[in-house]
């Protein structure tokens, strides 16, 4: 068969994964009027009618929202220490039996996964903020980690381009390491959050804490509305789905926008092998799939590639795409494809009680967090560590849940529950974990799924700088509540939390030099030309922040750069 | 929510929405149940008896009070469903012989001796979790995530609206369920 004539290309683009990248792929290059592959993994998830947990109320729930517990033990032991893991929500999480990756002996990282359309934007916690200036200077500053071949002022017009279309709630506070973005009004604080924030802005001229920005609609703008999106109605059961579209997911907003310009084609059950490599040419021609139901092989082809399958869905696709040129993965003659895994550090931190409002209480559950923006480090390395981290949490009456195990019974125990507990807040440090060659993901030499792909094999750990920040977060943490007086103060820091921040990131990274890093300055691979990454695996370093804006906004970016150059004729 | 809510907010959200509302949005919000269903147990390990006597040991924790207790909220039956679908068999095997050391009298007694019995329980003092706090534990879970405990005896809101942080406790009126 004539190969030049088969591997015509089908599509102009060609992008794997449907979450927050993918969608955000799928949605830019439709609007530029290229014709696009969207090929998902896992089952196609309609917009409202497939949220089968939503407006579940909690005695229509057997076990009240809790997952049959046989069915979490057998089918989903990594799943189920996801906090989001619920009856009412398990249908977004892949099943960990048929879905196996393997762990090197005495490493645990634990791997969330949503494999559907949609993937984890369906699940993800909403935060969004921005990176700062010395967050892409880090790795230049202290020599952790490859030079970023971008900065802020880069990436600033294409936060301000992502944020207008999500929507993030916020407020502007005119700090250095936390840039403003274009927000919506705040999903602001509650009572015992106002006096937190007032304590703590008095003591500290180095610390503040402001409301979480978050992707949640407080005030539809025109570009909402137009895809059917709606205000916050503050359930706070997001990961169930929201059939109002209130909070931002590739369902919501960037799929809808994509398919509106009638540019869009979707495959879903399409479990993507490997990049299909031309030697001759040097460019990628398109992608073997693999139909998750009937296991029967296809190829699709296209002019340009985006990997937007998450940080180890792609590291595994790459690895996994050997040709002559690429015998240890594709695009990896630096040989740091799958290396350089990150988490952020998270599950340390304080809880303590704080006087008053007993008169007063909320409406709604919050689905925003309180933010308190990293201090440390910030122009030099004052600490034993080096980079840093910020508090969230939240505030929050005692209920009923916390008096379990209280003495007594009867008509006056039974009355005393309508009256709510005191006041609590919550901190918890989301720390940076720094890029490490030996956290690093390979293929397993024997161990394949039931597609035949082999596994990923994850050996990665906290090393000495992460552990010291982990400590840092739970010291600091109860030493500002004590500060500021806060009574009944417990600390805690959870080390075997590794992927449970689930946002692992760096395992084919940006990088100036094409011997250390496997994309350039705008995500395109260094060695292959028309191949992009823009999930989480291109990142150099993790920061402090939640990540999903910055893959949003990196995504848009490539997306420009990769069409413009496309319609030059040149890629 | 009961269906007139629901009704108002899909006009709520109609008028936010500029009325682009999909038939997915309307099946979505229309989908809840609108009143509590009996709990399905697949394993039942209760006789008939200690069905009963689960039943009079919660009623006994949450009563009637202005509002209906656990027997209405049917909080026997959730607990047949922990003990019987849930639990492990070490767990269901240390329920039971939790269940069967209660005093054989108290479906006999009255009120005053039913409390003695449950006192008596109450007080006990262990490093591990005795039977009645795990039981009080399931009767208060059971109880407060009912459609009664939620909506009739706290407070509970499917669709609360917009947040507001700080509004005077008169405004709620009782704890949240959730």
């Amino acid at each position: 068969m004539d190969r030049i004539k088969t591997t015509e290309p089908q599509f102009d683009v060609l992008i794997v994964g449907s979450g927050i990248s993918g969608g955000w792929a799928a949605k830019e290059f439709c609007e530029k009027g290229f014709k696009t592959l969207l090929v998902e993994r896992g089952r196609h998830v309609e917009h409202g009618e497939d949220y089968i947990g939503e407006n579940k109320d909690p005695w229509e729930l057997k076990f009240r929202d809790d997952v049959d517990r046989s069915l979490a033990d057998e089918r989903y032991p990594v799943q189920k220490r996801c906090y989001a893991f619920k009856d009412s929500t398990k249908h977004f999480f892949a099943d960990d039996v048929d879905h196996p990756y393997s762990k090197e002996t005495g490493t645990n990282f634990e791997w969330i996964k949503g494999f559907h359309l949609g993937g984890r934007s369906l699940l993800w916690h909403r935060q969004s903020y921005r990176w700062s200036a010395m967050d892409f200077e880090s790795n230049a500053r202290d020599g952790y980690g490859t030079d970023w071949p971008v900065r802020y002022n880069d990436l600033a017009r294409w936060y301000d381009y992502v944020e207008k279309f999500v929507g993030v709630s916020g407020s502007k506070e005119g700090l250095e390491q936390l840039p403003d973005g274009v927000f919506l009004p705040p999903i602001g604080f509650n009572c015992a959050e106002e006096e937190f924030a007032r304590r703590i802005n008095d003591l500290y001229d180095d610390r503040i804490l402001i409301p979480g920005r978050c992707a949640h609609l407080t005030d539809p703008q025109p570009i909402h509305t137009e895809l059917g999106r709606g205000t916050c109605q503050s359930r706070n059961q997001c990961q169930r789905g929201c059939s109002l579209g209130a909070y931002f997911s590739s369902q919501s907003a960037t799929l809808p926008a994509a398919n509106l310009t009638g540019n869009l084609t979707t495959v879903t059950n399409s479990i993507v092998h490997s990049v299909i490599y031309d030697d001759s040419s040097g460019k990628a021609t398109g992608v073997r799939v693999i139909d998750a139901v009937t296991k029967e092989t296809k190829e699709y082809w296209a002019r340009v590639i985006f990997l937007c399958a998450s940080t180890l869905g792609t590291t595994q696709i790459l690895l996994n795409s050997v040709s002559d040129s690429f015998q240890n993965g594709f695009a990896n003659g630096s040989d740091s494809v799958g290396r350089y895994l990150m988490d952020h550090l998270c599950f340390a931190g304080a809880t303590g009680e704080i006087d008053g409002f007993k008169d007063h209480y909320y409406i709604g559950r919050k689905p925003n967090s309180i933010y308190l923006p990293r201090f440390t480090n910030l122009k030099h390395d004052e600490e034993d560590f080096i980079r840093g981290y910020a508090f969230q949490g939240s505030g929050r009456r005692k209920g009923w849940n916390d008096r379990l195990g209280e003495k007594g019974f009867g008509a006056d125990f039974k009355e005393s529950f309508k009256t709510p507990g005191v006041w609590e807040i919550n901190l918890e440090g989301y720390g940076e974990m720094l890029p490490a060659a030996n956290n690093r993901v390979t293929l397993h030499k024997t161990k394949k799924d039931k597609w035949g792909i082999p596994q990923l094999h994850i050996d990665a750990r906290f090393g000495d700088n992460d552990k010291k920040i982990r400590k840092a977060m739970m010291d600091e943490a109860a030493d500002i509540m004590k500060r500021v007086g806060l009574t009944n103060i417990q600390t805690y820091n959870t080390e075997d939390s590794l992927g449970l921040g689930i946002h692992e990131m760096g395992t084919a990274r940006m990088g100036r030099d094409p011997k250390t890093s496997v994309l350039n300055g705008f995500n395109q691979c260094h060695d292959v030309d028309n191949v992009f990454i823009t999930d989480g695996s291109a990142m150099a370093s993790s920061a402090c922040q939640n990540p999903s804006l910055t893959y949003m906004a990196f995504t848009a970016r490539a997306v420009d750069y990769a069409s413009t150059l496309m319609k030059q004729g040149s890629l | 929510m009961d269906e007139i809510n629901r009704r108002k907010l899909l006009k709520n959200v109609a008028i936010m929405t500029g009325g682009a509302l999909s038939a997915n949005v309307i099946a979505g919000v229309m989908s809840g149940a609108f009143a509590q269903d009996a709990i399905n147990v697949d394993n039942p390990v209760f006789t008939a008896d200690q069905l009963e006597l689960v039943a009079e040991i919660a009623q006994m924790i949450i009563p009637d009070t202005d509002t209906p207790g656990a027997k209405s909220a049917l909080v026997h039956d959730y607990i047949h469903a922990i003990v019987g679908d849930w639990y492990y068999e070490d767990e269901r095997v240390n329920f039971m012989t939790g269940l069967n050391a209660v005093d054989p009298s108290f479906m006999t007694r009255d009120e005053a001796g039913r409390t003695a019995i449950l006192m008596a329980l109450d007080n006990e003092e262990s490093d591990e979790k005795t039977f009645f706090a795990e039981f009080k534990e399931l009767t208060l879970i059971g109880y407060f995530s009912s459609q009664i405990g939620a909506e009739e005896e706290l407070r509970y809101e499917q669709y609360p609206g917009p947040y507001q942080g700080c509004v005077p406790f008169e405004q709620v009126g009782r704890t949240w369920a959730t």
